[in-house]
């Protein structure tokens, strides 16, 4: 996960994600995309995203050579280096919203006075996804243990992944619910931060220069410079 | 005639809610790259239909209060926030549709009905949602994102017929647990 030091506010960088992901889509068939992607992949890098973009890398050349591929089948050339064009949009955007800690937004959604059981709700489904996919991979080799295979007994196989999935999801969260309550989260109560996210220097000239940025190409967009 | 009653959400509800959702959200995983930039409008619902509507309608089992599909819904779309922005109004916006066009038929989640359709629906009402961000993000045509209209009709009805296999599913596995005393 990216360096606390060298992140973007986490509600400033949601919001600058959901602009470049927009803005990207909406700019594919412009023949200055390239400098569009330029530009934004500059000022990333001038904020040291250099990792997560690394990071970000093989999943775009992968989905955006298949994605292209399937383009391919149905469409010209053109719609295939849109369809990669798109999945790079989509890379630029997340650079930016998977560079977010997930307990510094929640912080940050607590600051604007968010309802905490929203957020309280996010850092739940963010942590639990990695813990049931451990869930799953025990349920699948206890599954291959007994010899039950998805092809020869299709209702088995599913008896005998979902009953242990499902009894798994409400005895973890039953655990979680008591732990909770136990330490005082309740639906309607108040809760202090124990770190108070602040909008900085940093923060303020990555958006200064990210809107300067995305100002000149959409008025390229509807037709500015001319 | 029967009114909607809406009930205060607890804390083991949210959490529970919240669970449910990210296995939600780990059962689609694996089908979201593969359709994520697909341009044939309902691809992206078909896809998601059965791994939704079966967990969702378990979740619904357990939670039988008005606005759990919408808790869901908005629990997913925030988490989807960070990776694809628009997914978050497609969740929220398809959750809120299928849990009041249920809602508004059967009144309370006491009958199974209700969960069927309330589950079954979810993917099927993303579907508007998707055809509006196109032509406003990518400016497609409704008549580009649709092609053959056949085509289209038949990935309507599948997703609507593998949305209702789901919330079957769910269902029958909701029973199971039922009569085990564990739901």
């Amino acid at each position: 996960m990216y360096q606390d030091s060298k992140a973007i506010h986490p509600i400033m960088s949601l919001i600058f994600s959901l602009l470049l992901f927009v803005t990207g889509l909406l700019f594919v068939k412009e023949g200055w995309f390239h400098f569009y992607v330029l530009t934004f992949i500059v000022l990333l890098l001038l904020f040291r995203f250099e990792k997560t973009m690394l990071r970000l890398i093989p999943f775009i050349i992968i989905f955006g050579s298949v994605m292209g591929g399937l383009t391919m089948v149905n469409g010209s050339r053109q719609d295939a280096l849109y369809a990669f064009y798109r999945v790079l949009a989509l890379g630029l955007a997340g650079t930016l919203s998977i560079s977010i800690r997930p307990i510094r937004l929640v912080r940050s959604m607590n600051q604007l006075r968010i309802p905490r059981w929203i957020s309280l709700a996010v850092l739940i489904v963010i942590r639990f996804i990695e813990i049931f996919r451990e869930e799953i991979r025990c349920i699948r080799q206890a599954i291959r243990l007994r010899n039950i295979r998805l092809t020869e007994s299709p209702v088995l196989w599913g008896r005998a992944f979902f009953i242990p999935l499902v009894i798994r999801v409400l005895s973890i969260s039953e655990g979680l619910a008591i732990s909770l309550e136990t330490r005082g989260f309740s639906t309607n109560n108040e809760g202090t931060s124990y770190e108070v996210i602040r909008f900085r220097k940093r923060d303020l000239a990555f958006s200064c220069l990210f809107t300067g940025g995305l100002a000149v190409f959409i008025c390229l967009f509807f037709g500015g410079f001319r | 005639m029967t009114k909607v009653t809406f009930k205060a959400f607890t804390i083991r509800d949210i959490v529970f809610l919240a669970v449910i959702t990210a296995v939600t959200l780990l059962f689609s995983g694996p089908f979201a790259p593969l359709v994520m930039t697909a341009t044939k409008l309902g691809v992206q619902a078909i896809a998601m239909a059965l791994p939704f509507s079966l967990m969702t309608s378990v979740g619904l089992r357990k939670v039988k209060k008005p606005g759990s599909l919408t808790l869901i819904g908005l629990f997913s779309g925030l988490v989807l926030l960070l990776m694809a922005p628009v997914m978050f109004f497609n969740q929220l916006i398809g959750a809120l549709l299928s849990e009041g066009t249920a809602l508004l038929l059967f009144k309370t989640y006491d009958n199974k009905k209700t969960i069927l359709f309330s589950s079954g629906l979810f993917s099927f009402f993303t579907i508007p949602l998707t055809a509006i961000v196109n032509i406003l993000a990518k400016g497609r045509s409704i008549e580009e994102q649709i092609g053959n209209p056949l085509t289209f009709v038949l990935i309507v009805a599948g997703t609507i017929i593998l949305g209702f296999a789901g919330a079957f599913i769910g269902n029958k596995i909701a029973d199971e647990l039922e009569k085990a005393g564990k739901l």
